[in-house]
């Protein structure tokens, strides 16, 4: 069995034992939220174009803390409930471990996305005053859309995180939370060259130019969008978002494959 | 079948073990010692968890460390339970079955096969969290055995287990020896592996103090200072023959005057003069009993040995299988 299956298996197994009551509403938390957010906004704005930078603003959050809490602790969670060693003194039992967990956060994740951005934009239209056709047709253009941002989105952060996992065996999460404000949050900003090493650079690449042409009258200034998130073509844009998984993973075998992790036992 | 070359582990300034130089052909083994003697550490080096700092392990004539064929020989039954909600015996069993390579079908059967040997069948579809700590133990060992392993290690397989679970799972390993298969138990208790009859490996401090038969570590620890209680109807009389006995240094008859408890230099001694006494002055024996802290006494006393703090009165044995560089004494 290769370890592609094994890792199917190892991510089934993790999918049945991780619907815990606390993990059940951690999920269904970061789904409500940006919907809720929205329900709130709309009390004061209404529109459809409007709501397209909270909306994803509002998912793109709930996406970040999904990642901390299923493929960040990859590691450090395995040696807690010390499951760790019954899977890794199997023959590639590491590799399918860190795949099958990094397979579970996507899934989970790209959940939690859909949930939120499908609620979101029912919200948004139930509320605006575009329950025509041409308004349904439009949001729903936009939510199929955002569905395949969400799940570059989800490859790429999860296999990001699943590095940092592997990399930190503690405080994981408090690294990927600080990697997240930091690069993602202000770096990925910056119009210089270090935004283009960040996943959420090529993501609104990518979103504009997927987004770009559902609202003409509202694009900005295009030297601007050249300066920042314009400066490389769509394709380089995909071509990172292929790469960074594919990295990231590979970096993460590597190293979980050599790496000496130690559990209370020891000593 | 396992070589530890010069073999020293340290888990950065602290001693996991230290210059272990031993060679073990296929067979059972006990290795005993203490908590912390770094029983478990030998283990993880031994399946290539860890990396030895100084030194080479061999496993199957090859390097354990990132080798995936050779984990499929091994059976490993941790001490550790696994903290799983929600997933049964079975489930869990099956999954790990399934990580060595097989098939849906053939994991299933082999998981089901594993959990009826350690008697587990009717408890198996429910969830592990609801186990008892015998019941736990068993569902470990199923998961070792599962895909038919060469080598089994179990790392205190008898922690948690009452007296019928012990014998059981004694049995068990006594079958798993008879199919000619290899065998490691770690235990900081004596004769709880006595009974499979392996060669031991007695570790304390991380170091390698002694390896022998169970009859040689036994006779080890009739040369050391130990307590012995004697039950005996006539405790009286035993009491005044033992505190003339020049090896003994103290004594106490118990409130029902029906056993002495006596420490004593030396138990070889004690144990040598009591048939004659029992035919000479008509005392009745019903029962002898050393405690086995009398094993950690042992450690203490190869420890001191070892550092040459103390003199033994013969050499320390070595078995025939076994080879420890660091009992000469």
């Amino acid at each position: 069995m290769s370890t592609i299956s094994k890792s199917l298996s190892l991510m089934q197994f993790e999918l049945r034992r991780s619907w815990t009551l606390g993990r059940m509403s951690a999920f269904w938390v970061l789904s409500l939220f940006p919907p809720t957010i929205v329900l709130l906004v709309t009390l004061t704005i209404r529109g459809i174009p409007q709501f397209v930078p909270i909306v994803f603003f509002l998912t793109f959050i709930s996406c970040i803390l999904a990642m901390l809490l299923w493929a960040t602790p990859n590691v450090y969670a395995e040696l807690e409930n010390r499951n760790w060693i019954f899977v890794t003194s199997r023959p590639g039992g590491r590799i399918s471990l860190l795949i099958g967990k990094w397979m579970t956060a996507v899934i989970a994740a790209f959940l939690v996305c859909l949930v939120a951005t499908t609620l979101s934009w029912a919200i948004v239209i139930l509320r605006s005053d575009q329950l025509h056709r041409e308004g349904l047709l439009l949001v729903g253009k936009l939510w199929i859309r955002s569905l395949w941002v969400w799940a570059l989105a989800c490859v790429n952060y999860a296999a990001l995180f699943s590095l940092i996992g592997v990399l930190f065996q503690r405080r994981a999460m408090v690294i990927a939370t600080i990697y997240t404000l930091v690069n993602e949050g202000i770096l990925a900003f910056v119009f210089a060259l270090i935004s283009k090493f960040s996943v959420r650079y090529h993501l609104v690449g990518v979103s504009y130019h997927m987004f770009d042409w559902f609202f003409p009258g509202q694009r900005p200034d295009r030297e601007m969008l050249e300066m920042s998130i314009l400066g490389l073509p769509l394709w380089a844009n995909y071509l990172a978002l292929a790469l960074i998984p594919v990295a990231c993973l590979t970096a993460a075998a590597f190293i979980i494959r050599y790496r000496q992790y130690l559990t209370a036992d020891e000593v | 079948m396992i070589e530890f070359q010069n073999v020293t582990k340290l888990y950065k300034s602290v001693l996991g073990v230290n210059e272990i130089n031993v060679s073990m052909a296929s067979g059972a083994y006990g290795l005993l010692g203490p908590n912390g003697s770094g029983k478990t550490t030998l283990i993880n080096l031994l399946i290539g968890q860890l990396n030895p700092t100084i030194g080479q392990v061999r496993l199957f004539g090859e390097n354990p460390r990132g080798n995936d064929h050779l984990l499929r020989r091994v059976g490993l039954c941790p001490t550790t339970h696994p903290e799983i909600p929600r997933i049964s015996g079975w489930e869990w069993v099956q999954f790990l079955v399934r990580q060595h390579g097989f098939s849906w079908a053939e994991a299933d059967q082999r998981a089901r096969a594993a959990l009826e040997q350690v008697r587990m069948t009717e408890a198996m579809h429910r969830p592990i969290n609801t186990y008892s700590l015998g019941m736990r133990q068993r569902t470990k060992l199923a998961q070792a055995i599962a895909h038919d392993p060469d080598l089994l290690i179990l790392d205190e397989p008898f922690n948690g287990l009452d007296p019928v679970a012990r014998h059981e799972m004694t049995e068990l390993l006594r079958g798993w020896r008879q199919k000619g298969k290899s065998l490691i138990v770690a235990s900081h208790v004596l004769h709880e592996v006595e009974a499979i009859n392996p060669s031991f490996l007695l570790l304390s401090n991380g170091r390698l103090l002694a390896s022998g038969s169970a009859r040689e570590v036994r006779s080890l620890l009739t040369e050391i200072p130990s307590t012995i209680r004697i039950r005996s109807s006539s405790a009286r009389r035993l009491a005044a023959l033992l505190a003339a006995h020049p090896d003994t240094d103290s004594l106490v008859i118990s409130a029902d005057e029906q056993e002495v408890s006596v420490s004593t230099r030396s138990p070889a001694a004690l144990y040598a003069v009591l048939p004659n006494w029992t035919r000479e002055h008509d005392l009745f024996i019903h029962g002898i009993s050393s405690s086995d802290t009398s094993l950690q006494q042992l450690f203490t006393t190869l420890m001191q040995i070892h550092r040459g703090q103390t003199r033994t009165r013969r050499p320390l044995p070595q078995s025939a299988e076994t080879s420890a560089s660091s009992t000469t004494v």
